[in-house]
């Protein structure tokens, strides 16, 4: 597999993309990332503005037409489900060599 | 209450806005100065952020995120630059940053902005700007240098406020280079004072 630069992903940018596989605009990604992570990851809103730009430059995210024209809509493209996965699997592995060490 | 105030650090400039807003004063417009409204709610949070956009939508949805954050849009327009933001929930985060790496790039974004500004006026004038490293040129009166006595002394006091006009013209591109410097130099300072060791 090639090596790819932006892996491994953060915490919240592997949250984010997890988030826009269902559509969503800023402020319900900010809701439904601090539900996913039980309360540990409150993104605030600067943050959330830039990752989200971020991710569109890097095309793992695209927009979609939407009923509310004064928020932007957001969704996961195949690109980012192909980033998802990668980041998935790596921790999947962290996982497993963990529980080898860790639970005896 | 206006005030005329600038800023080069924009740090500097958010925690003035918090103590103006300590005393009760909240930001109502910025345009060149600073116009504050007495108001009963004290000890709001300001935070400035720094951003230009590419369509008017762009800048409705950024404003529309925050203001569903529960921060509320105080001044600013599409193309200030500087966005102004009072929060109003009472929840525990009082950032419009969360982590370490979107707060140096708002840092990267003024500074980056300023550079640019900076070369485009040094670029645009420099036509017109003769460069020169004899400041005896920069006199014009021809023969001045020729005269002697009182003549010259008339002819050279005469020109000197326009030679100061004039090198002020070629030299003041070193001014904004100094001011980028400073700008750059001061964001860097904050930004490895705060930083935070990231594992």
């Amino acid at each position: 597999m090639k090596k790819n630069k932006v892996l491994p992903l953060t915490e919240t940018t592997y949250y984010i993309l997890l988030a826009l596989l269902e559509p969503a605009h800023g402020y319900l990604i900010i809701q439904n990332i601090e539900e996913l992570s039980n309360n540990t990851v409150r993104m605030a809103a600067g943050t959330m503005y830039g990752a989200l730009e971020n991710l569109m430059k890097l095309k793992y995210i695209k927009l979609i037409d939407n009923e509310d024209k004064r928020r932007k809509v957001y969704q996961i493209t195949d690109a980012g489900k192909d980033i998802l996965n990668q980041q998935y699997e790596r921790y999947l592995h962290i996982v497993k060599v963990s529980e080898e060490y860790l639970v005896r | 209450m206006k005030v005329f105030k600038i800023f080069l650090d924009i740090e500097k400039e958010e925690r003035w806005l918090n103590e103006m807003s300590d005393k009760g004063y909240t930001l109502s417009s910025k345009f060149f100065r600073y116009k504050f409204d007495k108001t009963e709610t004290k000890d709001r949070t300001v935070r400035v952020d720094f951003r230009t956009f590419k369509s008017k939508s762009d800048y409705i949805d950024y404003k529309l995120l925050f203001e569903d954050s529960g921060w509320k849009y105080l001044a600013g327009s599409r193309n200030s630059g500087n966005h102004y933001f009072e929060k109003v929930l009472n929840e525990e985060v009082d950032d419009i940053f969360s982590d370490e790496f979107s707060r140096v790039a708002k840092l990267k974004r003024y500074t980056t902005y300023w550079a640019f500004y900076s070369l485009l006026i040094l670029i645009a004038t420099s036509g017109a700007r003769g460069i020169t490293t004899n400041p005896k040129e920069l006199f014009l009166t021809p023969g001045l240098w020729d005269r002697v006595g009182n003549e010259f002394w008339q002819a050279f006091w005469f020109e000197v406020p326009f030679v100061l006009l004039r090198a002020f013209y070629s030299y003041g591109f070193i001014l904004l280079v100094f001011g980028y410097i400073y700008v750059t130099y001061v964001s860097a300072k904050r930004v490895l004072k705060n930083r935070v060791t990231q594992v």
